[in-house]
């Protein structure tokens, strides 16, 4: 005699395999939406804050110019007890160093900070130089966002997002990744890295920009190596976030510089 | 064990979205909630994964349902057991489905059941655990769901 568990196992694998399944790209939750008012402040605001930044640029620029003097910091590289110093807690933080009418003006790094989660936990944000590893910039960031802890205080989230910027680095090219500043239990791991991932897949994903599934799908054949990031003299660089939360494979390969202390 | 990394967690999710996702369908009769679900425990396993990767497809199940549940409590409190809404095309979709008949004589909790145990291979002991029941209950979920399957002739047995 037939086992009726086995016969209504049947029918019903037989019959839910025929259900369709939506297409792969919605398989996983979107990138929150904005509503278009919120799209429009964004704009209004980024746009209200570049402003600012060139005016403030022009201004400066011209009081130097009046002054017959060069905007300069001496690299790292001239003393290392000069090593950047961090900032904290915020958002946008320099290299302490000592002006010098010999080395070019420095830059500046700039991007969005990320974690998926409904906060971005405290990080510290490195630049470590490519060609030297001892030479790093830092700036450390707030808790943003999420419930309301008592035990870890959070920043609101500014419009736009969160973000960071590393200021006074001198010319080079250097790699970048934050490290949580907390000692959460669920901590992801991390660093968190501004990887090849970040710039194939997350970023355009983030900007409803098609991007290649076969590298994107989080398989083996992702690429979550670091990029390299050339910071010019004066120049800010931006768009250098920080979003690549899955480096275990790169830090059990060694492919990672240590962290700086 | 090896913790869960993110990386494998995408992997996981990806390997177990199929069977989930029509378990959650046949279970709510609504694809979208389903979806939604799906997401929401996507997130939670990027946030807290689970210790292991030993059936998954159970924990996804479990939490999908948990989340759509708050949906579910709230139509629960405008319709009566049996009678939530789903949609159309779903149930259009359910109705070609000789288990999709036999499915839509049933409340959304003995859907949810049913389908935990026939579909996903749940043991009444691991549906228990999943949804927070006595495995009782879930011993005379399935029984009373069987037997209302039967009663309509709808099934052979």
């Amino acid at each position: 005699m037939a086992d009726p568990d086995k016969g209504l196992v049947h029918l019903f694998v037989r019959d839910l395999d025929d259900i369709e399944l939506p297409p792969r790209d919605r398989w996983r939750p979107a990138p929150r939406k904005e509503s278009s008012l919120m799209k429009t402040t964004r704009f209004v605001l980024s746009a209200t804050a570049v402003a600012a930044v060139i005016a403030l640029a022009l201004i400066a620029s011209a009081g130097l110019r009046e002054r017959n003097q060069v905007a300069a910091t001496p690299s790292p590289l001239l003393s290392p007890t000069n090593a950047p110093a961090t900032s904290t807690p915020s958002p946008s933080s320099s290299a302490s160093v000592a002006p010098s009418p010999t080395t070019p003006p420095t830059g500046a790094i700039t991007g969005a900070l990320s974690y998926p989660s409904n906060f971005v936990p405290p990080l510290t944000v490195y630049a470590v130089s490519v060609a030297d590893q001892r030479i790093f910039y830092s700036v450390q960031t707030p808790r943003y966002g999420g419930d309301p802890n008592p035990s870890s205080p959070s920043a609101s989230v500014p419009p736009g997002g969160a973000t960071y910027t590393i200021t006074g680095v001198a010319p080079g090219t250097y790699y970048v990744f934050a490290y949580r500043d907390d000692n959460d239990p669920n901590n992801l791991g991390g660093p968190a890295l501004f990887s090849k991932f970040v710039v194939t897949c997350m970023q355009p994903s983030r900007a409803g920009l098609p991007y290649p599934s076969g590298a994107c799908d989080g398989g083996p054949t992702a690429d979550h190596s670091l990029v390299p990031v050339t910071v010019g003299s004066g120049e800010k660089v931006s768009g250098i976030d920080p979003w690549d939360w899955t480096s275990f494979q790169q830090v059990q390969q060694g492919n990672l510089p240590p962290r700086p202390r | 064990m090896p913790e869960i990394t993110v990386e494998r967690w995408h992997e996981l999710y990806d390997r177990a979205f199929p069977q989930v996702y029509r378990a959650l369908v046949a279970a709510t009769f609504d694809r979208e909630r389903a979806l939604d679900g799906l997401h929401d425990a996507f997130e939670e396993g990027l946030r807290h994964p689970p210790s292991d990767d030993r059936n998954l497809e159970g924990w996804l199940y479990r939490v999908a349902l948990r989340k759509t549940r708050r949906g579910l409590l709230r139509a629960f409190r405008e319709a009566p057991m049996g009678e939530l809404g789903s949609d159309d095309q779903t149930a259009a979709l359910l109705d070609r489905l000789e288990v999709g008949r036999l499915l839509a004589l049933l409340t959304e909790r003995q859907r949810a059941i049913v389908v935990a145990h026939y579909y996903l291979g749940l043991s009444q002991e691991e549906i228990a655990q999943a949804l927070g029941v006595r495995r009782g209950t879930v011993s005379a979920t399935v029984s009373q769901s069987l037997a209302r399957m039967r009663e309509r002739g709808a099934m052979d047995g």
